[in-house]
């Protein structure tokens, strides 16, 4: 059983192997959750309650730069005060620093941050499952369907159904307790209808749904390129208004992952592949496990970006990097065009072209230039390699779960029906009451703790 | 000055009363039942009639309880009905219209021949508390009577203000006084007072009515009694009539909507809903020509009638005229004007499930000072009442029946978990469990708890047991016989199976011996077993968190991380159950996964070293 009273503490996200240096963020949640990041954490400033802090984490002899950011309750996530320390540090240290947290705060366990935001009603039930599948999705588009169900879709046309299902029992209900006022609340044709088209609603809402691992399927494009080659502003560019949570919270999820593209025919993931190349981080020490990561992505990819600075002179570290990209996914973008004038513009988009062997696409993300063409170019490439998929993100995606959960209801309406046409009145109102309980599970349960424990142990560690 | 010492007072002889005193002294306390007047014990002071939808199944639950007030409409009934006949047994329920005088008179000599129950008049004017505990009532003529226990059943007589059209009195019912003393006293006391508003329609001299001009209307050509004590009813059955309103009266009632009480502000208590006034009706529902009115007989020789459908706060000259225009009723004499009355009532948030307040140890509340409606409602209370209160006196656990075994139950469970705003009145709707809560298996579901109380008679136990082993022989007689290579008791789950009626004359049925009953509750067992196992799992479920009992000191203000609304609501509701919490409205599974893991916490604190840090 979790208690919800003290201050935890986890370390998330990080990609850290051997001695490596990573970026590690730790999390602290409860009301001593400042205090307690005041035990390593040293400011430059005076540490403020809300906000970003920069300053350095001191243990043992060690000092590493490092970055507080503070939530204050109940506005943060988990509705308690929360900090985050983001920091460089290699897995040794890291874990000195967790040694030394955990001596004020208590570790915390499988998905608790989430419990807590769920019981500080910060996030219902499907949200907080939502954020499960997030943690837990490895391919973008799991993570765009889960946060479909954060922003509420399932939620919402539950609920619509919800109601409807209200508004027959209801009336059904009515028939029972005052037939005596000479009234015909409802027909039974008309009951057997609304519930017909109650009940086929929810099959098109199972039918037209896509499960979790069939979203594996769907198309990916990654960014690709050296560092400082203006791939995080391109991705800003391309993903504008679109752009999904997750890159706004730098680095609380996979590095690997940024968000979903939404073209004019079809829909795609995009990924930055961070970590290609060379050195990203001035400590010279490249990360081999997101190194990794990254070069699996891109072999998965249907296509790869290559982001090129049109400024630069020497083209070898983006030749080396394109070496690992199949030709056919490949699309040379020239960025920072804004930069040079028309003429170097020019010169130099010939000289890539020979390079790469391939006509690049200029674009300047200040200027605007090129995006469009390229989120086209995109699109056209896209719907040409999986005819048909378009349609398929616009779909609610449905765990296992919620699956169970529409499909007994979809039992409990049938079943209502049946025994109206009996003229069971009182036997169809239970599984009326059924289905609607049923169908409020999705978001409303009283659940016991042992379901509860289930769930959240469904997650990482710190979200 | 008169003192006397009992152990147990109930303050009102309603429904509620009659069957407080009733209990309590069946329990062997010496109770004393203090009346305005012995004339209107048991009083019918609205609708001349006992059961109807849910509350049917309330008055059989009584019954089976060890009550009065099945064995006396049994007794004074004259004309009975089972209301939806046509639809479920879980929905069917008795209704009957009552001789209101000889059901009166029934009460009132079965209270006056009980041992240990002394009746006495008086206007009791004061509770009388000590360290915060009921030590007795103090009269206005200065007669004051001790008891440990006290049980207050005053329906409408707190505050009571009566209204028809532009006049205004005080009063409790009509020609009777209003007490302001007692809701005073409750007030000083530490109770919350509220205001709700209720009406009845005009009463007519029964000789100045013209039935012919409207439609008839008979009972069942078999009463079925509401007592399991009655074995049947004899008596001859008075019709009802039913004539509808008309534009002449609608337009009327709008023209004179000024004179309405209801409508010039003069009433700011809330009224019902279910039961509007005739000037509600054709505001709220101004499409429908026509109202229904059941002209219904308020004795057996057919004196006075009851205007069943057009309860009214309009001037007593509207009224006249609506009556003039209502066929049937055109020559008709006003015996009683109808009136609308407002009066204090108590939100029984402030009440524990036993019906005690938890402001005034020994003080209990029932009936329409609760916010009900209704006599089944009261009547129901008032036994849960008077047998609590005597169980306090015994050191015994206060009886508390839970929504899944009486409607009783879901009475006072949603009174505790509900926001009233209307006087709340039953509906089988409110029962989640109500394939389980049936008008026919109320002994099943409840003799054998009265007969642990104590309320259940030698008699009345026997018959029961009795009956339980018919039905069990009828039920292995239907499970063992086959018909075209299926039992019985699997054709009798068929949909329109007529097996049920012809099981009466099957003969080896008849060579069993059992009663009419027997063979519909086994009938019912059968239809409905597949679906009560199914209800049986959600009643499972429900009791999960129902057993998981609140402490009683338990200060929802201390659980950090409740949410501030719900630590209110929980505060002010005082729920005793994690159920009971989960049902309050406002209050989300996540305050109750937040108590329950306080509860753990508490749990852990006391009991082990569990480490707070890893």
């Amino acid at each position: 059983m979790y208690d919800t009273g003290d201050t935890i503490c986890a370390l998330s996200s990080t990609v850290v192997a051997g001695n490596m240096l990573g970026k590690s963020i730790i999390r602290i949640s409860g009301s001593d959750a400042i205090a307690v990041a005041g035990e390593v954490f040293c400011p430059d400033e005076q540490l403020r309650r809300r906000g970003t802090t920069a300053g350095m984490i001191a243990v043992a002899d060690i000092e590493i730069d490092a970055t507080l950011y503070a939530f204050s309750s109940p506005q943060s996530y988990t509705g308690q005060d929360l900090i985050e320390l983001h920091f460089f540090a290699a897995a040794c240290v890291v874990e000195l620093v967790m040694a030394e947290l955990l001596a004020f705060a208590r570790q915390a366990g499988p998905g608790e941050f989430t419990l807590r935001a769920y019981l500080n009603g910060r996030i219902d039930l499907s949200q907080a499952e939502a954020v499960a599948e997030i943690v837990a999705g490895s391919n973008a588009f799991q993570l765009q369907a889960a946060q479909k169900l954060l922003a509420g879709k399932l939620s919402q046309t539950a609920a619509k159904i919800r109601e409807e299902i209200l508004d027959v029992l209801s009336l059904i209900e009515a028939g029972l307790d005052f037939s005596t006022e000479g009234i015909t609340f409802l027909g039974q044709d008309e009951a057997t209808e609304t519930i017909g088209r109650i009940t086929q609603a929810l099959k098109t809402l199972l039918g037209g749904s896509i499960r979790y691992e069939e979203m594996i399927d769907l198309p990916s494009v990654g960014l690709a390129g050296a560092s400082n080659a203006g791939k995080s502003s391109l991705l800003n560019a391309l993903l504008g208004q679109e752009r999904s949570i997750v890159s706004d919270q730098k680095a609380t999820t996979r590095d690997v992952l940024c968000g979903v593209l939404e073209l004019e025919k079809c829909r795609c993931t995009l990924f930055d592949c961070a970590g290609m190349g060379r050195a990203e981080t001035d400590s010279g020490l490249l990360d081999e496990l997101a190194a990794q990561t990254a070069a699996e992505a891109i072999k998965a990819a249907n296509m790869v970006l290559l982001c090129v600075d049109l400024a630069k002179t020497d083209f070898s570290e983006d030749i080396e990097i394109s070496r690992t990209i199949h030709d056919g996914e490949l699309v040379l973008v020239a960025t920072k065009a804004d930069l040079l004038d028309e003429q170097d513009s020019k010169r130099k988009s010939a000289q890539l072209t020979e390079l790469f062997d391939s006509q690049p696409v200029l674009t300047s993300t200040r200027s605007g230039r090129g995006i469009d063409s390229l989120r086209a170019l995109i699109d056209s490439r896209i719907v040409r390699l999986t005819a048909g998929a378009a349609e398929a993100a616009d779909r609610i995606a449905i765990n296992q779960r919620h699956r169970k959960v529409v499909a007994e209801t979809i039992e409990h309406l049938i079943a209502a029906a049946g025994q109206i046409t009996l003229g069971n009145d009182e036997i169809a109102a239970m599984f009326l009451r059924s289905a609607y309980e049923v169908l409020a599970g999705l978001e409303k349960e009283y659940i016991d703790e042992a379901v509860l424990e289930r769930i959240f142990s469904n997650f990482c560690i710190g979200k | 000055m008169k003192t006397d010492r009992y152990d147990c007072i109930v303050v009102g002889a309603g429904h509620a009363g009659a069957e407080a005193s009733w209990a309590a002294s069946r329990l062997g306390a010496k109770t004393l039942l203090i009346t305005l007047s012995r004339e209107t014990i048991a009083k019918m002071s609205c609708n001349p009639a006992i059961g109807g939808l849910a509350k049917g199944q309330i008055v059989r639950e009584i019954d089976a309880l060890g009550g009065l007030m099945g064995q006396a409409i049994d007794a004074t009934g004259i004309q009975f009905r089972l209301l939806n006949r046509s639809k479920g047994p879980a929905v069917q329920s008795p209704r009957a219209q009552a001789d209101k005088y000889k059901y009166a008179d029934y009460i009132g000599n079965r209270l006056a021949a009980a041992d240990n129950l002394t009746i006495v008049e008086g206007v009791v004017a004061d509770i009388i508390t000590r360290d915060g505990a009921v030590c007795g009532v103090a009269c206005k003529d200065g007669a004051v009577f001790h008891a440990p226990a006290g049980v207050v059943t005053t329906g409408t007589f707190l505050r009571g203000l009566m209204h028809m059209g532009e006049a205004q009195w005080e009063g409790g019912r009509l020609d009777e006084p209003a007490s302001n003393e007692l809701s005073d006293s409750l007030k000083r006391l530490g109770l919350k007072l509220g205001r709700l508003k209720t009406g009845t329609p005009p009463r007519l001299d029964a000789a100045t009515v013209d039935f012919d001009k409207a439609e008839v209307q008979y009972g069942d050509e078999e009463a079925l009694p509401f007592s399991f004590m009655t074995d049947r009813i004899d008596r001859e059955q008075v019709p009802c009539w039913v004539t509808w309103t008309n534009e002449n009266i609608h337009k009327l009632l709008r023209d004179n909507l000024h004179r309405a009480p209801m409508y010039t502000g003069q009433i700011e208590a809330t009224g019902t809903r279910y039961c509007p006034s005739i000037e509600t009706k054709i505001v709220r529902f101004a499409d429908k020509d026509r109202h229904q009115v059941f002209l219904e007989p308020e004795d057996e020789a057919v004196t006075t009638i009851y205007c069943n459908g057009i309860s009214t706060s309009c001037p007593r000259d509207v009224q006249e005229r609506m009556i003039a225009m209502l066929p049937g009723t055109e020559n008709a004499r006003i015996v009683h004007y109808a009136y609308a009355i407002e009066y204090d009532y108590v939100p029984a948030i402030q009440l524990r499930a036993s019906l005690e307040t938890r402001a005034v140890a020994g003080l209990y509340l029932a009936g329409q000072i609760n916010g009900t409606s209704g006599y089944e409602e009261a009547a129901g209370q008032g036994l849960i009442a008077g047998v609590n209160a005597i169980r306090k006196l015994n050191g015994a656990d206060p009886l508390v029946l839970s929504r899944d075994q009486a409607y009783i139950g879901v009475l006072i469970d949603d009174l505790r978990t509900k926001q009233i705003d209307e006087p709340y009145r039953m509906f089988t709707s409110r029962a989640e469990y109500r394939l389980a809560l049936r008008s026919d298996n109320a002994d099943r579901r409840l003799t054998r708890i009265g007969r642990s109380v104590g309320l259940v008679d030698d008699l009345r136990e026997q018959r029961f047991s009795s009956k339980l082993a018919d039905i069990e022989r009828l039920t292995a007689y239907l499970k063992s016989n086959r018909r075209d290579g299926k039992s019985l008791w699997q054709l009798l789950k068929q949909p329109n199976s007529n097996l049920p009626n012809e099981l009466a004359d099957d003969e080896t049925v008849k060579g069993l011996a059992v009663s009419g009953d027997v063979i519909a509750a086994a009938c019912i067992d059968a239809k409905y077993e597949g679906y009560l196992a199914r209800q049986g799992q959600q009643i499972a479920a429900f009791r999960n968190l129902e057993n998981i009992k609140l402490p009683p000191d338990l200060d929802f203000n201390q659980i950090s991380h409740l949410r501030c609304e719900a630590k209110e609501k929980l505060t002010a509701f005082c729920p005793s159950t994690l159920g009971q919490a989960a049902r309050i409205g406002g209050i989300t599974p996540a305050d109750i996964t937040v108590i329950q893991i306080h509860l753990k916490k508490h749990t852990y604190a006391n009991h082990s070293t569990h480490p707070r840090h890893i």
